[in-house]
Formats: structure tokens, C-alpha cells, sequence
């Protein structure tokens, strides 16, 4: 079988017919990481004609993704949002929220906003920002008279902010995938996270303003005194402390990556804990949570790099780098066009495992175009911001957007076409953002030209 | 049989996490002593010649820092690969699974977790293989020196090979992965006779 399928397809045909076979697995609910092993090891078997190559990464690969000190901070960060999410931070930053922007119109939906953009400081992770922030804020908004779809659009649209605003576990997948500097591209998502949260406040304060919101009971619920509204703002401050902290430590030199998420992990526990928010069986819960998504993630790279070893020796991004350098299609043109594939992919497809499947095969493609910046790193960089975005668009497009599902499961009386029409406002701000970033690359690069300085 | 596999693999997992909690000690420890040696040395220069330069000699990263996180690490991950098998915690596309027939998506699980037993069986094998020397001839092997309970010739079979920092053998690092990817393939068969049975049967106890 072996002898014959190798003989009877060349290698860029071979490559070819894995990628088919792995998305038909994928397809049927094989689990990513196995189908990535699974494909990967058999392709690398035909590729070389002989099993030596593949089972050396078999001995080897699993222990050494585990075992390899750059990967040591995705438990690590992972952790850090199991503590959020257990300890409560995601009240205590929807309550100040609402205190600072409750009396405007659509108050509430953008508190909710703010508390997603606040949460994403310390949580990585999308999933998990949606459903901590939703279970808070969505009786609230409902409470506040938002109707069902606008109420859960709106929080499936913040939940986005928990991969967009550092740090973000997609992030630290992409600068796996792509060897870059994990602390250059947290710097390079800042802003547009940042722009992020601001647009969605911008798209809910109009739609208040036209009507289109009810918002009317915005304003009830705050006449604190000054004392009482000290408590709550003094309820975020370790949420502030520890991104300064995490982030000061890590542009300042003091840190590495890996320290930098040891400190927001263990910082964020200990501060749930003196808030007497974390008993013993809940760390362990946070333990053993984070560690099972990590094995699940490091699972998958592991698979992926196999995959991507096979890719690359059936000679598949050469193939496809070749022939976009021999078209005579504008560099921002195929941009344009590998960011409609994500957000084509991101409609039935799980943002991680498409990142993981598509990343090695557009990034030589990436590398070979001249967009006119000093380094290709900053080309990366760049690049990367823009898949996030793509990836979390993929978030909340119907009909696969997990976020969707996640807040909908919330609010069982809420059905799922009035969730879909309830983000559509957020996905057109999503793609109208996305636009600016291809235009104005500046976007992204300015803070991290601004913290380092790029050698040609 | 259930109780046992859940309570064999939870018991894994809190182990890891104790080596979890361990490896961030570790970073923050070395963070801090470094920093502080840091800081130290600038107060000593600031002294002048009156302390002497290696006065702060004792304060300083803990060595190997890096290595110890990394294999505290992957400790951690390889203990709770059980548990993940046993819970299914692995990324799946359910696309097509509402459409698709009962037992068509019985058989996918089926074949899940027998192409994971298989995986995790290939990674048991060929990485046994990084452990020991190859036998020649009619030489006995480790494992023959493990029935005469020869612990001195058992050592003698196993490859050589430190880490860089920490020196620790390699083999006895690699040993003790095969131990832990030995109990996740021991769940994974369970899990894959599980899904046979629920394959065949239309009602079984535990899901």
C-alpha cells in the first residue's frame, strides 16, 4: 500500500492528499490532534519511502512539546484564567463597569463590554471570557430591559476581547507556529484590542441613541454613595495590578515570557484566595482544569508540527509560495484573499484548529511578499494580529461561532437566530476594523516599534 | 472498573498539579533572587570599594532554572494525559455529528479511542527505545536483568546521556514519561473496550 501510493503520486500530490484526508477526519469528529498525528505520521511514511522518519518524531515528539521551556506559559496563562474565572473577578469588574458607563445610553451592554476588555487582561482565552462575563452581566442586561438577541450578540461579541486584548492563548499559539517573539506580539494586539472594546461601545452607544437598544433602566441601579463606590472600584485594582505588573516586568527586561505568566497565575490566585473566594477544592479544580486544556493544546501542536513536518517535506508551502510569487497578484490582494478563506474557515471551524491548519502553509506565502516593511518580522507581526482578528470574527459567525453557543446556553428563552441578528452590528464593526488593520498596518506595529527598535 | 480508572487518573492529575504550583515557585523564586542580586549589585557599586563585589555571591537565580520548570512541566502535562483520555478533553468538530446516524458516531468514538491506544502504543515503543541499549546477540537484555532483579546491569542497559544543567540521566527522565504514557495507554484500551461496548449494547452503566 505504502510502495504504491508512493510511487503513484508525487510528493505535492501526497501533501495534497493528506490535507484532504485530515479535514475529512477532522469532519467527522476525529479529534484534531489525533487526525494531525494520524495523517502526519503516515504522510511522512510515503513522503520518505521508508518509516524511519516517522517513527523517530514519534519517540520524540509528544515529550519533547511537553517538556520544551517556550510552552511552559501556556499552562501557565491558562491557569491564570481558571483563577479569574473561579475567583469571581468577573463580577467584581462588571459591577465598576456599570459604575462608570451605567448612566449612558446602552450603559449596561457597554459595561458588559468593558468588563470582557477587563477580564481579557488576565483570561487568555475567548470561551471562557464569554461565559464568566455572561453569567454576570446577561441577567442584568435582561434585568435592564435589552432584548434577548442584543443582550447575548453583544456579550458573544465581548468574549472576543478574551483572545484580542493580551494576554491571548491564540497569540501564543500563533508565535509557536511562526517562531516570533511572544512579548513583540502582545504589544502589537494592544491597540487593536483596545480599538476593539472602543468600537463595540461606539456600535451599542448608536444603537441606543437611534433606539434600537432599549436602555431605558440603564441609570437605576446607581446611586451609590462615594464611599460605596470606592468599594467597587477597589474590588479591580489587583485585576490593574497584576497586568501592569505581568506586562511592566515583561517589556522592562525584568521578566521572560514564562515568568511573566508564573506571576499573573500565581498573582491571580493569591488575590482570589485573600479575597476568600478559592478554597482548596476549587485550586484543585483550577489545577487540574488548566492542565487538561494544556494537554489537549499540546496535544494538537505536537500533532501539528508532525503534519507541518510532513507539509513541508511533500513541499506544499514552497508549492504554494511559488505560485503566489508567480501570479501577478498584489501582496495586499492575497492578503485580503488568506483573510477571507479565515473568515470563510471561521464559519464552520473552530479558530484553534484553524490556525493550526492553515498558519504553516500561508506563513512562507506571508514571508515571500514585500508589504514594504523594514524586517520580516514586523511583516509577522503584522500578519498575526491580522489572523487573530480573522479568528475571532470566526467566533461569533454563525453557524459555528462557539461564542454564539456559549452565551445562547446561558439564556435557554433566547432563540439562537435572534443571538445571530443580535452580533450582526459587531460583525460588520469587526470587518470594518479588520479593513483599517490591512490599511494601516502602523495600527498595530506603533507600540512595538515604539518598545523595540527593528534591525534590517 | 470505572471508579478505579477515574480515581487512578484524577489521583495522576492533582500529582501534577502539585508539580505545577512547584515549577511556579521555582520561577518566582529565581525571579526574585535575580532581581534582587540585580539591584544588589547596583548598591554595591554605589558603595564603591568598600564591599567587596562578590558580597552578594549567594544571591542569585536558582541554576537550571529553566530545565526544572520545563521537566516540572512536563511532568505535570504527562500526568494528566489520563485524565484527559478518560474525560475526552481533546478538540473535536461537530459538524456533521446531529446529522449523522447513532451508531455511525458510536463507531467514530470507537475508533477514537482505538487509534489513540494505537498512537499512544507507538509512543510507548519507540520511545522505550531512546531508553535502553540495543541488545546484540544472545546477550541478555534490561529485561532479562530486571527478572533476576539485577539493578546494576539494569542501569548498564540504559542509555547514556545528561541533561545540560540539572545532569540529570536522560534515560531516568525518559523512564519515568513511559510510566505515565503507560497508565494514559492502559485508560485509552479501556476507553476503547467502553466505546466497543456502548457499540453493540444500547444501554451501559457509565458514560
Amino acid at each position: 500500500m505504502i510502495e504504491f501510493l508512493n510511487a503513484a503520486f508525487t510528493d505535492v500530490q501526497l501533501g495534497f492528499l493528506g490535507f484532504v484526508t485530515l479535514i475529512m477526519l477532522v469532519a467527522i469528529r476525529i479529534p484534531l490532534s489525533l487526525s494531525l498525528f494520524a495523517v502526519g505520521l503516515i504522510g511522512l511514511w510515503l513522503v520518505d519511502g521508508k518509516p524511519n522518519g516517522a517513527t523517530t518524531r514519534l519517540a520524540d515528539e509528544i515529550f519533547g512539546t511537553f517538556t520544551r521551556y517556550s510552552f511552559t506559559i501556556i499552562p501557565l496563562f491558562i491557569l491564570m484564567g481558571e483563577f479569574a474565572l473561579r475567583g469571581g473577578l468577573g463580577r467584581a469588574l462588571f459591577d465598576a463597569a456599570s459604575l462608570a458607563m451605567g448612566r449612558r445610553p446602552g450603559g449596561g451592554a457597554m459595561a458588559a463590554i468593558g468588563a470582557s476588555a477587563g477580564f481579557g487582561a488576565v483570561c487568555g482565552s475567548s470561551l471562557a471570557t464569554a461565559s464568566t462575563i455572561g453569567k454576570v452581566a446577561l441577567p442584568e442586561l435582561r434585568r435592564l430591559g435589552y432584548s434577548g438577541g442584543f443582550a447575548t450578540g453583544t456579550l458573544a461579541a465581548g468574549g472576543t476581547l478574551g483572545i484580542l486584548i493580551p494576554p491571548s492563548l491564540l497569540l501564543v499559539i500563533y508565535s509557536i507556529l511562526a517562531e516570533q517573539n511572544i512579548a513583540k506580539l502582545f504589544a502589537a494586539a494592544l491597540i487593536p484590542g483596545i480599538f476593539a472594546a472602543a468600537s463595540y461601545m461606539v456600535v451599542i452607544w448608536f444603537l441606543a441613541k437611534m433606539g434600537q437598544v432599549t436602555s431605558g433602566e440603564d441609570a437605576k441601579n446607581l446611586p451609590l454613595s462615594l464611599s460605596e463606590k470606592r468599594a467597587v472600584y477597589a474590588r479591580i485594582w489587583p485585576v490593574i495590578l497584576i497586568f501592569i505588573l505581568m506586562f511592566g516586568g515583561l517589556y522592562s527586561g525584568w521578566f521572560s515570557p514564562t515568568t511573566a505568566a508564573s506571576i499573573g497565575a500565581s498573582g491571580t490566585g493569591i488575590v482570589v484566595w485573600l479575597q476568600g473566594r478559592m478554597n482548596w477544592e476549587q485550586l484543585s479544580e483550577s489545577l487540574v482544569s488548566a492542565l487538561t486544556t494544556s494537554v489537549m493544546i499540546l496535544m494538537i501542536i505536537a500533532g501539528a508540527n508532525i503534519f507541518n513536518s510532513f507539509l513541508a517535506s511533500a513541499g506544499i508551502p514552497d508549492f504554494f509560495a511559488t505560485v503566489v510569487s508567480e501570479s501577478a497578484t498584489s501582496p495586499i490582494m492575497i492578503i485580503v484573499g488568506i483573510l477571507l478563506i479565515y473568515l470563510l474557515l471561521g464559519m464552520i471551524m473552530d479558530s484553534l484548529a484553524m490556525i493550526f491548519l492553515t498558519v504553516p502553509i500561508f506563513l512562507p506565502i506571508v514571508i515571500g511578499l514585500d508589504f514594504g516593511f523594514s524586517t520580516v518580522e514586523e511583516g509577522l507581526i503584522w500578519f498575526g494580529i491580522l489572523v487573530l482578528m480573522a479568528a475571532e470574527i470566526g467566533l461569533i459567525t454563525p453557524p459555528v461561532g462557539l461564542n454564539l453557543f456559549v452565551i445562547n446556553s446561558l439564556s435557554k428563552d433566547v432563540p439562537i437566530n435572534a443571538t445571530y441578528k443580535g452580533v450582526l452590528p459587531f460583525i460588520i464593526v469587526d470587518l470594518f476594523r479588520l479593513g483599517i488593520l490591512v490599511a494601516f498596518p502602523g495600527i498595530a506595529l506603533w507600540i512595538v516599534r515604539a518598545l523595540y527598535s527593528f534591525v534590517s | 472498573m470505572d471508579r478505579f480508572f477515574q480515581r487512578l487518573a484524577k489521583g495522576l492529575a492533582l500529582i501534577g498539579s502539585l508539580a505545577l504550583l512547584f515549577s511556579m515557585g521555582v520561577t518566582l523564586v529565581s525571579t526574585a533572587a535575580k532581581n534582587a542580586r540585580r539591584g544588589l549589585d547596583g548598591l554595591d557599586s554605589s558603595f564603591g570599594k568598600e564591599l567587596p563585589s562578590h558580597t552578594w555571591h549567594w544571591v542569585h537565580s536558582i541554576l537550571g532554572e529553566e530545565e526544572l520548570v520545563a521537566l516540572l512541566i512536563g511532568f505535570a502535562l504527562l500526568s494528566t494525559m489520563p485524565l484527559a483520555q478518560l474525560t475526552r478533553s481533546h478538540i473535536q468538530v461537530d459538524l456533521f455529528k446531529p446529522v449523522l446516524p447513532m451508531w455511525l458516531n458510536k463507531l467514530v468514538e470507537f475508533a477514537t479511542n482505538a487509534l489513540f491506544s494505537a498512537l499512544l502504543f507507538g509512543v510507548l515503543w519507540y520511545q522505550w527505545l531512546r531508553v535502553v541499549k540495543r541488545t546484540r546477540g544472545d546477550k541478555p537484555g534490561f529485561w532479562d536483568h530486571a527478572l533476576n532483579l539485577d539493578l546494576a546491569a539494569m542501569i548498564m542497559r540504559l542509555k547514556p546521556g545528561n541533561t545540560q544543567i540539572l545532569n540529570i540521566p536522560k534515560a531516568w527522565i525518559l523512564m519515568g514519561a513511559e510510566c505515565l504514557v503507560a497508565v494514559a495507554l492502559l485508560i485509552s484500551l479501556y476507553c476503547t473496550l467502553r466505546s466497543l461496548q456502548k457499540l453493540f449494547y444500547r444501554k451501559v452503566g457509565h458514560d
